[in-house]
């Protein structure tokens, strides 16, 4: 998941409103990185500043919108098991039952970081962009020898 | 030439690898010959967002780099650089002589790191010595999870690989002279590991969790300067001898630090040697070999001989002194290791 998506879930999950520190301490980014993404969301229209309160945002039906197309959040639908009952004609407490349905949860589109960096790094380890610095030294023959007393000790 | 080259690779992958993995390097030693190929990556990043104008300046120049999902990692020297331009600290994946655990992108950035310092073995199953810390005496950790990710990253590079004691690795590479008895203190980026060998068998070995970053946090922490800087500073310019009227504010704090450092190793070695019973009569006095980065600015040695003089030492010691590649000297013995382990099979 990206940082925007990151920080819109976090406003959801805080009851769709939530303050620059909240979320920099819930997410673990940086209050200028919170701010900076959070300022982009805005421009996007997926999140608006609260009038009333500094630094406080609220997600907008865009923004819920993105989440629910990245299948981050939950929905909630009528129960096939409710309209069953319904349709028996018993009697049930609630207006209606929870089911969560979750999009995509083995193709999602937002890659973790640590597997796209794995892919990147095979693909710069082949073009030799982080290339060791290398030093060769004359000390091939004092190694030897030490390898071979230390070979001794060990047979020893 | 070709004959030569494949002669030398044929070798190389008889004998085997070292690897010093430490907190703030990570050097790879390779036998050529009569030559040793040392190789060196720092053990550092720093995160840029990721756009196409960065990535553009990053491509014109010789930056090492990585591109993540959103994020460039900028690895090595280069990481430092950058922290210092943007008054910010370098990331590390390791620190204290483990793995972070506060690092998320700690392990494929090492692995990428041993990558680029190790490259490809020669043939599968190549052996390979790496370097791993003793237990501390001063904090709360195992090396277990550590030495474990280290491993599985070298087999899935297609290395055999074995775990060697920093301390003894240091004993390997510096007192073969000596029938390997002796004291190997290697003063590292994240720790200090201190053994004491008696014919290459450890007596003991430990590791302190304060080393050349503790100094860089105090300093950076009594000067209001930024981590990175210290570090640089220390590295690049720092001099022990130079007189302390001439100093600036960070050389003193360094001076103030690193001393500190020098007395709590030898009093935790001095605790060690008075609590251990199995400590053995050596015939003659013994030598106390130092290594590491952190021992590297000019005056550490005489400042090290200097506090051991002032206070009692409950060994007899007949010399003190630094390696003479002190960074390369934990691969060296790692890479001893496995020469003669290779031998012996």
């Amino acid at each position: 998941m990206d940082s925007e998506l990151e920080i819109l879930k976090k406003i959801w999950e805080n009851n769709g409103k939530a303050n620059i520190r909240l979320i920099s301490s819930q997410v673990g980014f940086g209050i200028d990185y919170t701010r900076y993404i959070s300022n982009y969301l805005c421009r996007e229209g997926q999140i608006k500043p609260m009038a009333d309160r500094k630094n406080w945002y609220r997600i907008t039906s865009r923004g819920k919108k993105r989440l629910r197309s990245r299948g981050i959040v939950k929905l909630k639908v009528k129960s096939e098991k409710h309209a069953l009952e319904k349709h028996r004609g018993l009697k049930v407490k609630g207006r209606e039952t929870e089911k969560a349905i979750y999009y995509l949860p083995k193709k999602l589109k937002a890659k973790s970081s640590e597997g796209a960096l794995k892919k990147a790094s095979a693909e710069m380890l082949n073009k030799n962009s982080l290339k060791a610095e290398d030093e060769k030294l004359n000390l091939g023959r004092s190694i030897a020898k030490a390898a071979l007393l230390l070979k001794n000790q060990f047979r020893d | 030439m070709t004959n030569k080259v494949k002669t030398e690779k044929t070798d190389s992958a008889k004998i085997g690898r070292g690897l010093d993995v430490g907190t703030a390097f990570i050097y790879g030693a390779q036998k050529m010959g009569s030559r040793v190929n040392f190789t060196t990556q720092r053990n550092a990043f720093f995160d840029v967002e990721r756009s196409e104008f960065t990535e553009d300046i990053l491509k014109g120049s010789n930056v090492k780099y990585v591109l993540g999902e959103d994020k460039i990692y900028v690895v090595g020297d280069d990481a430092m650089k950058l922290a210092n331009v943007f008054g910010r600290s370098a990331r590390r994946p390791m620190r204290n002589g483990v793995i972070s655990s506060e690092e998320d992108e700690a392990l494929p950035l090492i692995e990428l790191i041993i990558k680029s310092v190790l490259g490809a073995p020669f043939e599968k199953n190549e052996l390979c010595y790496y370097s791993v810390p003793a237990l501390p005496v001063d904090a709360d950790f195992d090396i277990t999870y550590h030495q474990n990710i280290v491993k599985s990253i070298l087999e899935k590079c297609g290395y055999r690989a074995k775990p060697i004691n920093e301390g003894l690795a240091v004993i390997f590479s510096e007192l073969a002279e000596d029938n390997f008895t002796g004291m190997g203190i290697s003063f590292g980026g994240g720790m200090v590991n201190v053994c004491l060998a008696v014919m290459s068998i450890p007596v003991f070995s430990f590791s302190i969790a304060r080393a050349g970053d503790w100094i860089d946090a105090q300093v950076a922490r009594a000067t209001n300067e930024s981590l990175s800087k210290v570090a640089t500073f220390k590295e690049t310019y720092f001099n022990l001898k130079k007189p302390e009227s001439a100093m600036t504010k960070v050389e003193q704090a360094l001076l103030i630090y690193y001393n500190s450092l020098i007395e709590y190793v030898l009093a935790e070695i001095k605790k060690e040697v008075t609590k251990n019973s199995r400590i053995p009569e050596f015939e003659k006095p013994i030598p106390i070999v130092i290594s590491g980065g952190t021992a590297k600015p000019t005056g550490f040695l005489e400042k090290f001989k200097e506090t051991l003089k002032k206070n009692s030492f409950p060994l007899a010691i007949r010399e003190t002194r630094l390696a003479p590649h002190p960074l390369y000297s934990v691969a060296k013995g790692t890479l001893i290791a496995a020469i003669a382990d290779n031998k012996r099979n």
